[in-house]
């Protein structure tokens, strides 16, 4: 198989580089795609209605896990809950703030989590690891960003971002 | 060796896939997923026992919706109908109001790319995609509370997990495996916006999809085994279902497929030709059009 072929196929499948793609996040930038189908919504009823559902589903999870995971403590019950140093619980129950940064710098050894960590219910925020991660390849391109990321998070992303003569 | 594998390497920004692993597509995997495909089928007629609110039209103004964004962030294929599939069964138990069914599909699209992308769609961009009728923190609530109703089950079995194992039994000629299985995938996406679908079982829509790509490309010409009925027979033993169901499959989608063609040569005014339009262009823009019906 020569190598001109397989260039030819990569330069075809990139032909639309994600770089180009819509952004419609950009100030400016909105594609026919972004619309409202179905008219104005209550957003206050609809805030209150999905709180109340969490709220279940919390209430559902504590009384099964006896832990409140909201505020992190352990319950009288069934289980009986016990605090772990970090430096034995396995890598990825460890907390990560950006996804690829390593728990032995964010968390010191000597902090004990509990275990088995929560599994986030809703006390999560818009200020969740996964989102950090997935927005950051946008913001590589944007001059200014309302995310500003940490500097390590950014090393972090650019050791995992794929680099061209990454084999040989 | 290494010139090739800078090559592929210098092309960032498409999403990198693994190579096919041919020991995932023996027949003890097609039967673990043939078996396992039940579980994640929608089980009821939701417009008719579980919604009051919803009609069969708001289903399609949304998936078609979804396809859109699905197209324009170029999410990989599988994205559109996992998250449908993710729609349709929570449909199936959420009693849900016509002014929440955007949210809906906008978690659907969030866990779907979630779960099928190396590099997700992030909630922000969808709330943008919703001209903001959606608010970030709605979108992540909505996430959860439908992770709770699916019971955190979200490898869903989709069409596209059968493609592979279906066209590799299929003597294909050579050279026509891409075009057929491009084909195949617009029809698999096809099916997900319509509503005669949301019951029908992905490995049948995978069959369906790959006889209706052949024919369209009219590759039965000389090779007598992927004539309609040898191929139907075939397929139908290959999923172990019965012939006829898959005929009937088979007619239903080539009859979607002749509609939506019929709808991007005439385009009218409306809506509704305009979304199939989309489908059209945003896919495969000239495949569609390629197949003669």
């Amino acid at each position: 198989m020569g190598s001109q072929r397989q260039s030819k196929k990569a330069v075809a499948r990139s032909a639309r580089p994600r770089s180009l793609l819509a952004q419609p996040g950009k100030p400016g930038v909105k594609t026919p795609v972004c619309r409202n189908l179905f008219g104005p919504v209550d957003h206050e009823a609809s805030r209150a209605d999905l709180r109340a559902q969490l709220q279940e589903i919390a209430e559902r999870s504590r009384l099964r896990w006896n832990f409140d995971f909201q505020r992190d403590t352990s319950l009288e019950g069934r289980y009986a809950w016990e605090a772990v140093s970090v430096s034995v619980v396995p890598e990825w129950y460890k907390p990560v703030s950006c996804g690829v940064a390593s728990s032995a710098e964010t968390t010191p050894a000597s902090e004990p989590v509990v275990f088995p960590k929560k599994p986030g219910f809703p006390e999560r925020t818009s200020g969740s690891g996964r989102r950090d991660l997935t927005d950051f390849f946008e913001k590589r391109k944007r001059a200014a960003s309302p995310f500003e990321n940490t500097a390590t998070c950014r090393r972090g992303m650019d050791e995992l971002r794929p680099q061209p003569i990454a084999m040989h | 060796m290494a010139l090739e594998l800078i090559c592929r390497e210098s092309d960032v920004d498409a999403p990198r896939r693994a190579y096919f692993d041919r020991n995932l597509l023996s027949e003890r995997v097609l039967d673990n997923l043939l078996a396992m495909e039940d579980r994640y089928v929608p089980h009821c007629a939701y417009f008719k026992c579980v919604q009051r609110e919803l009609k069969p039209a708001m289903r399609r103004i949304v998936s078609t919706w979804m396809l859109e964004v699905c197209e324009e962030q170029r999410c990989e294929e599988e994205v559109f109908p996992l998250a449908m599939n993710y729609l349709d069964r929570f449909l199936c138990i959420v009693a849900t109001s016509k002014s929440r069914l955007q949210l809906l599909a906008a978690a659907c699209m969030l866990l779907a790319s979630k779960l099928r992308e190396t590099v997700p769609l992030t909630a922000d961009k969808l709330c943008v995609y919703t001209d903001h009728s959606v608010y970030l923190q709605e979108l992540l609530d909505m996430e959860l509370l439908v992770l709770d109703r699916l019971r955190w089950d979200l490898a869903a079995i989709t069409a596209h997990d059968f493609l592979e194992h279906l066209l590799l039994q299929l003597p294909l000629p050579p050279g026509k495996l891409d075009t057929v299985r491009k084909h195949c995938r617009t029809f698999i996406a096809l099916c997900a916006t319509d509503n005669k679908f949301i019951s029908c079982p992905p490995s049948m829509v995978a069959c369906g999809s790959v006889t209706a790509a052949v024919h369209g490309l009219q590759l039965e010409v000389g090779i007598p085994l992927l004539a309609r009925q040898p191929l139907t027979n075939q397929l139908a033993n290959l999923t172990h279902t019965d012939a006829d169901c898959l005929r009937g499959c088979q007619e239903q989608i080539e009859e979607l497929l002749e509609n939506s063609l019929r709808h991007t040569q005439h385009p009218a005014p409306a809506t509704e030709p305009k979304a199939l339009d989309e489908i059209d262009s945003a896919c495969t823009p000239t495949d569609v059009r390629d197949v003669n019906l």
